[in-house]
């Protein structure tokens, strides 16, 4: 971590084609809930994910989805509590581009 | 070039991965879900017209009109997301080169799934089921597998396209 932003690298093909398998994207911490938002989560069964938000409910829940049809669904991914999520991309450097997510 | 120098960085000291999880491809795909989707919804219809011709309708009927109407339109949503899945994960390039209509009729699907759930309207489920069927006759067809047509052995005793799967 520098200056409170984070690398990782991107395994799967569940945010293909926008974030293709095996991307870097680089995070910084969560500062607003905008939907369509890009987010590192830790899940308690699938370990870190990063997923498109959709919607944060009554409860203050978190619920996201994949942007591809191969993904787990947002019953599977189920409801995420804020502490859980690690920061939101800021851009995505993948093999044939390099992508801002402001 | 960034890419480079990261995958570099990344062979020398590994960054942390995060994973883009998908489903597991488990290859079982089969029409048959969405088909007994729509059946069950032409059923519910035909259930809700019954109560309908009552000269008057006690509280329980209205509970019932009221169940029946949930249901339905559960059963919508199962018809879209199952050809859905089939649409999505199973269907690639060479089934839509050799099915071109394969697009338009999964849309129908969808904008047909809508309509009967809108509408107590017999119709609209019976065509909804013929464009599930075709679907269903497409899917098998792209298995090499024949169908054959048969009335449902039960209500509301329409045909639906089965796969012939004996040897």
């Amino acid at each position: 971590m520098l200056f409170d932003l984070s690398i990782y690298r991107v395994k799967g093909d569940s945010m293909s084609p926008y974030i293709p398998n095996n991307s870097f994207v680089i995070t910084k911490p969560l500062t607003n809930m905008k939907k369509n938002k890009l987010l590192i989560f830790d899940h308690k069964v699938y370990g870190k994910l990063i997923k498109s938000l959709i919607n944060v409910d009554s409860s203050n829940f978190f619920w996201f989805k994949g942007n591809s049809s191969k993904s787990i669904s947002m019953q599977d991914i189920g409801p995420i509590k804020k502490e859980q999520i690690i920061g939101e991309i800021i851009f995505s450097i993948s093999k044939s581009s390099i992508k801002f997510h402001l | 070039m960034i890419y480079n120098l990261l995958n570099f960085i990344d062979k020398i000291k590994p960054v942390e991965k995060t994973s883009a999880h998908c489903d597991i491809p488990c290859k079982i795909y089969d029409p048959i879900t969405s088909q007994i989707a729509v059946l069950t919804m032409i059923r519910l219809v035909d259930l809700i017209n019954e109560i309908e011709t009552k000269e008057s309708l006690t509280a329980q009927d209205h509970a019932q009109i009221s169940r029946l109407v949930s249901q339905k339109e559960e059963h919508g949503h199962i018809v879209k997301d199952e050809i859905r899945i089939i649409w999505g994960d199973y269907i690639k390039q060479p089934q839509l080169e050799k099915y071109p209509e394969l697009h338009d009729l999964a849309h129908s699907i969808m904008l047909g799934a809508s309509k009967a759930k809108q509408n107590i309207d017999k119709s609209a489920t019976v065509d909804l089921l013929e464009k599930v069927n075709r679907f269903a006759e497409i899917f098998w067809d792209s298995k090499n597998i024949k169908t054959f047509k048969a009335v449902s052995p039960y209500p509301p005793e329409q045909e639906l396209i089965y796969p012939d799967l004996k040897k």
